[in-house]
């Protein structure tokens, strides 16, 4: 993207980076996000490799830039971005988008995110992959899972499973998350609807090699958001 | 006396010691400690007067006094796994709620 084709940041923007066993490509995934003027929080979600290790010497270097709150204990996917809406809310964030940090996603996708946000267009945009540009199994998977929100959940979107999401202040505050791993992609869809959010879909590149394939929702993560559904169904 | 009886006897016992250890440790509250002894005392009289357990048998119509037993059991044990299902779920949740509540507090010090 040409520099003066890039839309203006005028608010204050966090970028809140769940984090697993990311030693590989954290650092380069951090870097950009503060090359391109991002806020970054890293929410170590209780790594066991390197990751709390450099993410300690990446807020040194890009201080005031990022910073990192870290889990003790892994509590998975829902929970560290509960704990990263915390702390982004605590440091004032207008706008805040979770981001992975296993190198999936293009920071360029960004730039269609927080201007609808900051023009007041929506109070959510989430990036839906391509279905086409996916593998086989995934791109079936992933179409199972829209199903899966639409029912639990009831909401239709494109991509229910996508982690790129971007909330305004006031829209952070409203959503009620429960499941603390990855059944929270789907309660946040469902969230949006309950609270008359207004979302806008945009798309996103995805960038898929053996290592992101092996490492997102996969058929038994699939089950599992169905079991933690129909429990938390069954408790209402 | 059975050979069964002495046996059963003898968990019972154990068991109501037991609870009164636990008890005496906090590590059981009153109503779980209640609930507890009313279990050993009903297993000590139905082993002490097995006819008993006709008498319920033929209450709710069942053929067999070791019937009535069997499936009293099995809910009972249901019940107590959904019990503590529930409570495991709960406890899960308080933990990933401090884990949060810890790393937003490490970092406001740092």
């Amino acid at each position: 993207m040409n520099k003066e084709d890039i839309p203006p940041i005028t608010s204050d923007i966090y970028i809140i980076l769940s984090c697993y066993n990311e030693e590989k490509t954290l650092e380069d995934v951090v870097t950009g996000l503060v090359q391109r003027g991002f806020k970054v929080i890293i929410v170590d979600d209780g790594s066991r490799d390197k990751s709390p290790i450099i993410a300690r010497q990446l807020v040194k270097r890009y201080a005031p830039m990022v910073y990192h709150y870290r889990h003790i204990i892994n509590v998975g996917l829902g929970g560290a971005i509960k704990t990263g809406i915390k702390a982004a809310l605590s440091k004032g964030a207008d706008i805040m988008i979770t981001f992975d940090a296993d190198g999936q996603h293009n920071p360029d996708d960004l730039y269609n995110m927080y201007p609808p946000l900051q023009e007041g267009k929506a109070d959510v945009v989430i990036a839906a992959r391509d279905f086409d540009d996916m593998p086989t199994g995934r791109r079936f998977g992933n179409t199972v899972m829209n199903y899966i929100t639409y029912i639990f959940q009831g909401s239709m979107v494109t991509d229910s499973q996508s982690g790129l999401r971007a909330f305004t202040n006031s829209a952070s505050r409203k959503l009620n998350l429960k499941s603390p791993q990855y059944g929270v992609s789907s309660e946040i869809i469902g969230e949006i609807k309950r609270n008359n959010l207004k979302l806008l879909e945009v798309p996103m590149t995805t960038i898929y090699d053996d290592r992101t394939i092996q490492k997102g929702t996969n058929t038994m993560v699939g089950i599992k958001i169905v079991l933690e559904f129909i429990n938390e169904t069954l408790k209402r | 006396m059975l050979t069964y009886q002495i046996i059963l006897l003898l968990i019972s016992i154990i068991g109501i010691a037991l609870g009164f250890h636990r008890y005496r440790n906090d590590s059981f509250s009153t109503v779980v400690f209640t609930l507890w002894m009313i279990v050993w005392f009903a297993v000590i009289t139905i082993t002490l007067f097995p006819q008993l357990t006709t008498v319920v048998a033929q209450l709710f119509g069942l053929g067999r006094g070791l019937d009535s037993i069997y499936i009293i059991s099995i809910i009972f044990l249901f019940y107590i796994v959904f019990k503590l299902y529930n409570k495991m779920e709960k406890q899960k949740k308080r933990i990933n709620d401090l884990v949060s509540e810890l790393a937003l507090k490490d970092n406001e010090e740092e």
